[in-house]
């Protein structure tokens, strides 16, 4: 049991409710005999919980309190199930991977369109000395005395 | 270093004090619980009204323990958060 478990057993905890067989309130309260955090919000929840139940002993829980809670309980239950179903079509989410997908599936048409028509012979050789020259290479020295040459003729 | 774990930050929120507790009549008490998110407020309203046990609430809602215990801790931070408010005598 880590901490964050300790101080939730601690906050569900009321002495006068306690049943003395239950291992995690048992190891809570262990922890909380060792650590100074924990016994510090371990006695103010005792507190708070014994002067508010304390306000609450005379008031007699109106007659079906427990089943309109259920039924409350019921309701919000549903609620979450129905929202779950409808919302994963209205999420920005949905309609944006929607989007990327299509335009994937269109440049990969376009792009298996064009891989099957190869470029006409030289073009090759034109668009490389155009990238070399936008990255500030120059060609293989014999493509460029050839090219030399040639601009000298 | 300053630490933002939610647990430390709730621990540092000021507290109610137990002398406003005490002076609230029942009426206030029930309003209070009111008051609490319509998701923590059927187990917390189970423990302090009906007094039961946190394993019978699980048993009574139909909820894992674990999603009992941890609704119950936060029903109650959120129910001392609005007395605290009462408290300072802010709108809620």
């Amino acid at each position: 049991m880590d901490k964050k478990e300790a101080r939730e057993i601690l906050r569900a905890y009321r002495a006068d409710l306690f049943e003395i067989d239950d291992p995690d309130i048992t190891e809570a309260l262990r922890m909380a005999a060792e650590d100074p955090q924990l016994q510090a919000l371990l006695k103010e929840e005792q507190a708070f919980d014994r002067a508010f139940s304390d306000i609450l002993k005379d008031i007699e829980p109106p007659d079906g309190l427990m089943e309109r809670i259920l039924s409350g309980v019921r309701a919000i239950a549903e609620s979450q199930i129905r929202d779950a179903k409808i919302v994963w079509w209205r999420h920005p989410g949905t309609w944006a991977a929607a989007a990327c997908l299509t335009a994937l599936l269109v440049v990969a048409a376009v792009f298996k369109q064009n891989k099957s028509l190869p470029p006409p012979v030289g073009e090759l050789d034109l668009l490389d000395s155009f990238a070399r020259a936008a990255a500030g290479i120059r060609p293989p020295f014999g493509l460029w005395i050839s090219e030399t040459t040639k601009s000298m003729t | 270093m300053i630490s933002y774990e939610p647990e430390l930050l709730e621990s540092e929120m000021p507290a109610v004090t137990p002398d406003y507790v005490t002076s609230l009549d029942a009426a206030e008490a029930v309003k209070a619980l009111a008051e609490v998110d319509e998701i923590y407020r059927p187990p917390i309203t189970l423990f302090y009204l009906k007094d039961l046990y946190y394993k019978e609430i699980a048993a009574a809602l139909e909820l894992p323990i674990g999603t009992v215990m941890s609704r119950l801790s936060r029903g109650k931070a959120q129910l001392k958060e609005i007395l605290l408010r009462k408290e300072k005598g802010l709108k809620v």
